[in-house]
Formats: structure tokens, C-alpha cells, sequence
């Protein structure tokens, strides 16, 4: 017989944790993308100063 | 004397040999057909159709406990060791450079694993415990090494069938994903054109291993043996310093324990394991799985359009289902279908690779609860 209280809640976990991981994992590496650009545009300024 | 000759003449192959053996080297044959006529998944079907040959021979004790391919099975597969080292060369290979410059296509790679969660239920439904729905669902996120790992941990007795659906349907990604992608699109969609992505340069491709590890472990800490690993064969390759480790991670290692692992999962089916209803089950579940994992990563693109400026085109959702690249390539060819100036491919390759971070973590989730 299946727990299906069980089930549901094992599923909901998985779906809401993969969005969350990855979610977070989204955020992450876009804030980081940010600030590899902003040096990246920061290095040539300094280079010609 | 005549009783040594009688026990002797008993222990011949030929005359132990059952229908069930038989019919195992029928599929055995099978599977080498697809690899070696039709190309299909050649690097795993073979070993893995060899195995169940050799497996299926009476009395060679190859699967009894200190028997080769017990020890290949119980050391390199019961005990976790091949997949992690699998995806530590798949890490040496991975260019996350789509996924970094475009990280919101993260969000496509987890809304595939959609349709791991239709399948699981859909196994109990069918009357398979929590521990092998969990197993049979994850073959809906069409990565291979996972499949393996969470079904040698949660049903080792479905390893065979879970480890040859997963590989199977993988190769029939170009089958699967067009017809569904089509039903969820309009043309106008599938023509869409995005924008051009920008440059990822060393240093954010050098960090970007040690910062998904830092968020994907902290929160899914059972994770960790394929992400890991999958991450540090990332960090050898994007480093450059390392080249003879790098070299080593994605050709010679993963090449020997591919062998091992698919004649240890090979070796596992048995008739008496194999020959049942379930399998036929696994098989038509794991279908279905793969095509929700398409709808979802086709439906949840839809959706993110409705919030992002820079949109996407839905057909990229597709490849959130792993099977790297190949999904990416089948996006690519429908894309070009609906408008010969859209070059997809690299856009797809983001929710690809997402995908398998994807599977890795919803796989370490159904460990966490479950086991």
C-alpha cells in the first residue's frame, strides 16, 4: 500500500528544491557575471589613464 | 569414478542452460545490434549488452559473490564509485560557458525534471514502491550516470532495466522531442530569433565550479559525490593548468569505467531479475517521463517569456532534458526548420547543462527523503 501522503510530499520537496537550487544557483551567477563585467570595463579605463 | 564423470558431465553449460538464459542473449543480441548496426549509445549498449551475454551462461559464477563481475558490479556500482568518477570526466568536457552568460536558462534545466516527478507518481500508481518510483522517474532526466546512481541506492534489483531505458531513450532524443516540442509552439515561436550571447571570460568560468558547488551542495548536501566531482573536472578543464589531469578525467578514465559500468550493470540482469511485467513497465514509464521533462522545459520558457525583456525561444526548453548535446542538437535542427537565420545551438546548451545539474539535484533530494 502507498503512502501517497508520503509521496506527495517527497515530490513537492524534489520540485520546489530543484527550482529553489537552481533558482539560487541563477541569481548567483548572474550577480557574478555583473561583476567580472564591470571589471572587465574597468580594466581598459585604467589602461589608457 | 563414474560418479566423478556423472557430477562432471552435470556441471556442463549446455545442459543447465534454461529458456530464460536464452531469452536474455536474445536481448543481449539486441542491444549489440543497436550499438554496433545503428550506433545506438555504442559506448554503454555494448558493454552492457556483452554483460548480459556473458552473465547468462550457467555455472560460470561470474555474478557470485567474488566473482569478476560481481566485484565490477558491487565495488565500482553498489558501492557509488563509477558514476561520481563518470561525472567527473563528463566535468572535464562541459563548457558552462552558455549557462553562465545566460544563467536564467538555469530555471529551463530544473523545469525538465517535471517530468521525473509525472513519472514517479505515475509508478505508484502502477504499484511500485516509494524507492523504485523515485528510481524509474529519474530516467525522465535523461542522464545516464544519475539513473544509475539513485537506483543503486534506492532499487539495485531495477538497475538493469532503469540504466537501459535511461541509455536507450536517450539515443531517442532526435524521436522524442520534436513532436512535443511542435504540439507546444506555434511556428512563430519556433522561428523566433535570440539574442547573440555575450563572451565568458577565465575568470568567471574558473570560479563558477567553486560557486555552484558552494550553492548546490549547501542546499542539497546528498548531492555532493556527483556534483562534486561533476565540478571538479569542470574546475581541471577551465583552469588550464592541469592539462595531463584534465586529459585523463574525460578520455582514459572515463573510457575504463565506462567498461566496467556497463558490464556490471550487464551482468545484473539476470533472467530471473529482467524477465518480468515491471520491466515492460519501466520502459513505457520512462517514455513518458521524457516527454513531460520535454513539455516542461517547453511550457516553463512560455512562461518565463511573459516576465523577461530578452526572450527566448520556447524550443530551448526542449533541451533541459540532458542527454548533452544531443538535445541541443535537435533544438538547433528545429529551430533552423521554422527560420534558416536561427543558430540555436549554443542557446540550447545552457538548460542543457542546467539539465544535468538538474537531475543531480532532484536525484539528491529523492536520497535525502527516502533513504
Amino acid at each position: 500500500m502507498v503512502d501517497w501522503l508520503n509521496a506527495l510530499t517527497i515530490s513537492v520537496t524534489g520540485i520546489v528544491s530543484v527550482f529553489l537550487v537552481l533558482g539560487i544557483l541563477s541569481m548567483v551567477v548572474g550577480l557574478s557575471g555583473r561583476y567580472f563585467i564591470r571589471k572587465e570595463k574597468e580594466q581598459p579605463e585604467q589602461s589608457k589613464e | 569414478m563414474l560418479e566423478q564423470f556423472l557430477e562432471a558431465f552435470q556441471g556442463i553449460g549446455i545442459l543447465n542452460l534454461t529458456w530464460g538464459n536464452m531469452v536474455m542473449w536474445v536481448i543481449a543480441f539486441a542491444l549489440l545490434y543497436l550499438a554496433i548496426k545503428k550506433g545506438v549509445e555504442p559506448l554503454l549498449l555494448m558493454p552492457i549488452g556483452f554483460g548480459i551475454f556473458a552473465a547468462n551462461f550457467p555455472f560460470t559464477g561470474l555474478m557470485d559473490k567474488g566473482g569478476l563481475f560481481y566485484i565490477f558490479y558491487h565495488y565500482g556500482i553498489e558501492n557509488e564509485l563509477i558514476p561520481p568518477l563518470i561525472f567527473l570526466g563528463l566535468g572535464a568536457m562541459t563548457d558552462f560557458g552558455p549557462v553562465i552568460a545566460n544563467p536564467k536558462t538555469f530555471l529551463l534545466g530544473a523545469a525538465a525534471q517535471i517530468g521525473v516527478y509525472v513519472a514517479f507518481f505515475m509508478a505508484l500508481l502502477l504499484g511500485f514502491s516509494i524507492p523504485e518510483a523515485a528510481s524509474i522517474g529519474i530516467i525522465g532526466g535523461a542522464d545516464g550516470p544519475t539513473t544509475i546512481y539513485l537506483t543503486a541506492n534506492l532499487a539495485p534489483h531495477l538497475l538493469g532495466a532503469t540504466a537501459v531505458a535511461a541509455y536507450s531513450y536517450m539515443a531517442l532524443v532526435p524521436i522524442i522531442i520534436p513532436p512535443i516540442a511542435k504540439l507546444l509552439t506555434t511556428a512563430k515561436e519556433r522561428a523566433m530569433v535570440m539574442k547573440q550571447m555575450r563572451e565568458v571570460g577565465k575568470g568567471e568560468r574558473v570560479v563558477y565550479p567553486l560557486l555552484a558547488s558552494i550553492v548546490i551542495i549547501l542546499l542539497v548536501p546528498k548531492s555532493a559525490p556527483l556534483i562534486a566531482m561533476f565540478m571538479l573536472g569542470n574546475l581541471f578543464m577551465e583552469s588550464g593548468v592541469v592539462e595531463r589531469l584534465t586529459n585523463v578525467s574525460r578520455e582514459a578514465l572515463i573510457n575504463i569505467v565506462t567498461i566496467i559500468l556497463g558490464v556490471g550493470i550487464g551482468a545484473t540482469m539476470s533472467a530471473e531479475n529482467f524477465l518480468n511485467p515491471k520491466t515492460i513497465y519501466i520502459f513505457i514509464l520512462g517514455v513518458i517521463a521524457f516527454a513531460f521533462a520535454v513539455a516542461g522545459g517547453v511550457l516553463i520558457a512560455k512562461l518565463m517569456n511573459l516576465f523577461i525583456k530578452n526572450k527566448v525561444n520556447p524550443l530551448i526548453g526542449a533541451a533541459g532534458v540532458s542527454a548533452v548535446p544531443m538535445s541541443a542538437r535537435v533544438v538547433q535542427i528545429m529551430g533552423r526548420e521554422a527560420n534558416r537565420d536561427n543558430f540555436l545551438l549554443m542557446q540550447a546548451m545552457g538548460p542543457n547543462v542546467a539539465g544535468v545539474i538538474g537531475t543531480a539535484v532532484a536525484a539528491g533530494v529523492f536520497l535525502n527523503i527516502i533513504k
